[in-house]
């Protein structure tokens, strides 16, 4: 990992992409990865699977420069329809919804999407550099996870997210009790059975997420748009004044949350399987538990849109940690991406970073630049977006529950999958109506997993001694931060009453 | 507050009660360590919504677990659309809402996208959203038009064509 | 997924589906192809069937679509594969011997191994035996003589069943660590202290270790390898049999393809497989190549069966 070659290559990726029209598919991707970003339940896996068969015409830069511009720009798209239509494009973009939606609500539509816009190209840029300065210690950070803290991570993600649903903790904890069960649905892939099928073999490789995705928000949020009539904001002046500008402003003055998102997104989004979802609700949360006026998150602080996004586009640099380390892959779509690499020919592990090097800096390259612009692209039409907002919301009833389920459909080609959409949909609406907060049950679905598998393996582990959990530092401080965020519900009731006792008092 | 909406507002609960329950039965056909998991994340549900139960109440530890978890003692607000409470629609509105999905997802199962998107898109908006026939069928042609475009040309990639068309699900 | 792009063509399709006398041999292949994959997107089977559909598309006219039909450790797709129509349109990657496995701890499986119409194979992965490269351990026998449980980090259901066999071939006092989801996490684990050992396939491996992180101390093949030319053999060890454990990369059509369109799917598969760019992908990413016949790989799988078969209890042992 020579300085020097990293420059070497560094110059080979910047003139396969000026001169060999590396530039053309890094439009291309970024374009894609909008698009595909924007439209509910197609995301990066998704729109690289799609495009496996497409690249094999292209030599292997052109490749990566097409796989980078999609995977740099899909988070930002993901944060449009999560901002204006509260549905999430991406699993990562649902702690968005947290103030972005509250935001369009309230006619701040254009400004929410700006904020969005910078700081998701900025958090890209963060996240490339972040992955850059700890390329050289990859291995180690790998190594200090395993099991017992994966364990303690999803269940720290959990807690996060439980806690962050103000004032419904206890329905957040029981959604996302219920979002596990669902979880454990399908193979067992540590003792090698299958659970919950109930005799349907559709259930074998469990219930997909990417499709309860879809009904969970996209479907929900129709019927709740068809209930409700109207448009989605009727606050029209205020759409009309709401400044784009505003709102990337508010990121350049809020420089902290930005950096503490794209740190938080590079390093966790490092963590196999974890990573990048946990990130992007740690690095909400932090900034609630850690503001002046907790108060005002949920219903339209700016801050919930930055901390997450930066979070969400460092995090595409941090899935790269372990994939350069390893070969293992950090993120969904990098699971599709390592095979993309392996039918161009490259094997995934540190043998990329001795023998391709070129390949890993275009990537990089790419994926720094669709994040910025991506979100370019964007701005120039955020005020026309906006304007969604306004439209009378039967033009959107259709049209948003047609494209959803072709979603559905494309990741598999199943149609089974889009039943299951529907069914979560029914759901989804029934979470709202009974008041049940529907992100730790999303949260849950996608941590399931990997909350089971790695308490079991930290068991078989350490033979049964369930202490393994506090004998290791980083899990056990991972514990302390988990018993934090439960106690923040307390402390601040106590932090009341006290309150109210001094008021009552004199 | 009338007895029966104090049932009323615990139905979700009793039934969530009953889902795990019967989960943590059908757990058990599983060996030890492959059951030990979810009948634990079971058994918490099922002590989360006996809680959540209680919380409903109008006694001392209600209001305790209320102030708890919902950072005041008063009683529940009444549930609605995303937190704008109150706000209850007619469940054969609701009803409607799905009863158009539904028709939409049949149609799809049995025509395709390609086909089952124009029809809904131009029936919905001609017959619910009280559009003309021509900007109802241009939204519907429209919509089509893009996705043909997207998926069939531009990424090759080919939609579901529907079960009379022989296609597998 | 559908076989032709097209309304027009589509509405074609469907009134020719319906007319069942219709003569499909001469006209094979009707359309696109579709080729069954038992994994999601990414993984080693579904790397080695898009591989294989590019080459058949060299020599076809129509596109070979690759569907993922992930699930069940492979069944999902041999079922899907198995009940689909043979009619040459269809044809599909088989998990070997991830579909033996139900068989013979008798769970309820809705396909029967001997009926499917088996292709050829485009490798053969067999295991090799790792330990980290501090390990005390440098020999099958030093694991043998250390008193203690042995440890081992195993990914996927033939992986783990491998795992056991060995296990019971030296008569070794296993724990075998399940749950990771790809060979290499299952390698990582060994890098960092969760177990002792792991038996992954020889190339995954070999491409793992460019690090120098593990040592081999046993490759589960009858003859030397390339990729470890140095490491004792399992024939040297004495335990012969666990070399015809290994990962088949098979493919198959389902039971009664028609003779004709038969003959000419396996000519085109057979091109196919020794196809230059299958070869040029070989040499770049030293993946496992042993293109088999239909015949050899008929063989391998029963000696395969025999072996799982003998092992049935340690098998069903959960």
């Amino acid at each position: 990992m020579a300085d020097i070659a990293v420059i070497d290559a560094l110059q080979i990726s910047l003139s396969a992409l000026v001169g060999s029209g590396g530039a053309f598919y890094l439009l291309l991707g970024t374009i894609v990865g909008l698009v595909f970003g924007i439209i509910p339940g197609l995301g990066g896996p998704t729109a690289l699977a799609l495009l496996i068969p497409l690249t094999f015409g292209l030599d292997t830069t052109a490749a990566m420069f097409l796989a980078g511009g999609i995977m740099g720009a899909i988070p930002f798209g993901g944060s449009v329809t999560a901002i204006l239509l509260n549905t999430p494009g991406t699993a990562p973009n649902a702690a968005t919804v947290f103030d972005g939606y509250p935001m369009t609500l309230q006619g701040r539509a254009g400004e929410a999407l700006g904020a969005a816009a910078a700081a998701s190209s900025l958090g890209g840029i963060f996240g490339i550099l972040i992955l850059f300065a700890t390329l050289p210690l990859a291995r180690e950070i790998i190594l200090l996870f395993s099991p017992p803290e994966f364990f303690m991570l999803a269940v720290l993600g959990l807690c996060a997210i439980a806690v962050s649903s103000d004032g419904k903790m206890l329905k957040g904890l029981i959604a996302a009790c219920f979002g596990l069960m669902i979880a454990f649905v399908g193979y067992d892939n540590v003792g090698g059975g299958v659970r919950f099928d109930f005799g349907f073999d559709y259930l074998w490789d469990g219930i997909p997420l990417i499709p309860s995705l879809i009904g969970l928000f996209a479907i929900a949020q129709i019927v709740s748009l068809f209930l409700a009539g109207g448009s989605i904001t009727d606050n029209p002046s205020a759409v009309r004044v709401s400044r784009v500008g505003d709102g990337v402003l508010a990121v350049f003055r809020n420089w902290g949350t930005l950096l503490r998102g794209s740190a938080i997104g590079a390093l966790v989004g490092a963590v196999p399987g974890v990573g990048g979802t946990v990130a992007a609700f740690l690095s909400y949360s932090v900034t609630v538990q850690t503001s002046k006026e907790p108060e005002t998150f949920g219903k339209g602080n700016v801050l919930g849109v930055i901390a997450p996004e930066a979070s969400n586009n460092a995090r595409e640099g941090g899935s790269l940690i372990p994939t350069l380390a390893f070969g293992i892959p950090g993120s969904a779509e990098m699971a599709v991406f390592l095979g993309l690499l392996v039918l161009h020919g490259l094997q995934p592990g540190p043998s990329l970073l001795l023998n391709h090097m070129d390949v890993i800096t275009s990537l990089m390259l790419s994926i720094a630049i669709a994040s910025v612009l991506a979100s370019v692209l964007c701005l120039m039409v955020a005020r026309k977006l906006a304007l969604i907002t306004l439209i009378d919301v039967n033009f959107l009833v259709p049209i948003i529950l047609a494209v959803s389920l072709v979603g559905a459909y494309a990741l598999k080609s199943s149609m089974y999958d889009v039943i299951v959409a529907v069914v979560f949909g029914a759901v989804g609406y029934l979470m709202i109506r009974f008041d049940y907060p529907r992100l730790p049950l999303v949260i849950a679905l996608f941590l399931g997993e990997i909350l089971e598998v790695s308490y079991r393996q930290s068991m078989m582990i350490a033979r049964g001694d369930w202490t393994v959990f506090f004998t290791r530092p980083l899990s056990l401080g991972l514990f302390v931060l988990i018993v934090l965020s439960l106690s923040v519900p307390f402390i601040r009731y106590l932090l009341r009453r006290r309150a109210a006792k001094r008021a009552v008092a004199p | 507050m009338t007895e029966r909406r104090k049932f009323a507002d615990a139905v979700p609960s009793l039934v969530l009660l009953v889902v795990a329950v019967f989960y943590c039965v059908a757990s058990f056909q599983y060996s030890p360590s492959a059951r030990a998991m979810p009948l634990g994340v079971a058994t918490l549900a099922l002590v989360l919504v006996l809680v959540d139960l209680i919380s409903l109440g109008e006694g001392r530890i209600s209001r305790i677990i209320r102030r708890i978890f919902q950072g005041s003692g008063a009683p529940a607000p009444v549930p609605g659309l995303d937190g704008q409470a109150g706000q209850r629609f007619p469940p054969a509105r609701e009803l409607a809402a799905f009863g158009w999905i539904i028709a939409f997802l049949l149609l799809a199962i049995a025509l395709g996208f390609y086909i089952a998107i124009p029809i809904y898109v131009t029936a919905y908006l001609r017959f619910y959203g009280g559009k003309s026939v021509l900007v109802a069928a241009a939204t519907g042609l429209g919509l089509v038009a893009a996705l043909y475009g997207m998926f069939e040309l531009l990424l090759g990639y080919e939609v579901f064509e529907g079960l009379v068309f022989g296609d597998i699900m | 997924m559908a076989r032709l792009p097209g309304i027009a063509t589509l509405v074609a399709a469907g009134a020719l589906a319906l007319m069942p006398g219709a003569s499909l041999a001469q006209s094979w292949p009707d359309g696109d192809i579709d080729l069954i994959i038992p994994s999601g997107p990414g993984g080693g089977f579904d790397v080695y069937g898009r591989v294989l559909a590019r080459a058949m598309e060299e020599t076809l006219d129509v596109n070979v679509l690759p569907q993922n039909v992930s699930g069940g450790g492979g069944m999902r797709g041999a079922t899907v594969a198995y009940q689909a129509e043979p009619d040459g349109q269809t044809f599909a990657v088989f998990n070997v011997p991830g579909i033996i496995e139900p068989v013979i701890t008798g769970e309820d499986v809705s396909y029967d191994i001997g009926q499917i119409d088996w292709l050829g194979a485009m490798a053969f992965n067999q295991y090799i035996v790792m330990v980290a490269a501090d390990s005390p351990y440098n020999t099958i026998d030093d694991l043998r003589a250390a008193g203690e449980t042995i440890s081992f980090t195993a990914y996927g259901s033939s992986g783990i069943a491998a795992n056991r066999i060995l296990c019971a071939e030296l008569e070794l006092d296993c724990q075998i660590i399940t749950g990771y989801p790809s060979n290499n996490e299952a390698l990582l684990g060994v890098v960092r202290g969760d177990a002792a050992a792991s038996v992954p396939p020889i190339s995954t491996a070999a491409a793992f270790n460019t690090g120098g992180d593990l040592k081999a101390i046993m490759v589960m093949t009858s003859g030397p390898t390339a990729l470890f030319p140095d490491t004792p053999t399992a024939s040297d060890a004495g335990y012969p049999a666990v070399a015809s454990l290994g990962l088949i990369r098979a493919f198959g059509l389902p039971p009664g393809v028609p003779a004709e369109t038969r003959a000419a799917f396996q000519q085109v598969f057979d091109t196919a497989l020794a196809a230059e760019s299958v070869t040029a992908w070989v040499a770049e990413t030293g993946n496992a190549y042993d293109p088999m016949s239909g015949e050899e790989l008929s063989a391998l799988i029963a000696s395969q069966t025999e072996l799982l078969t003998r092992y049935r209890d340690v098998l069903a042992a959960e």
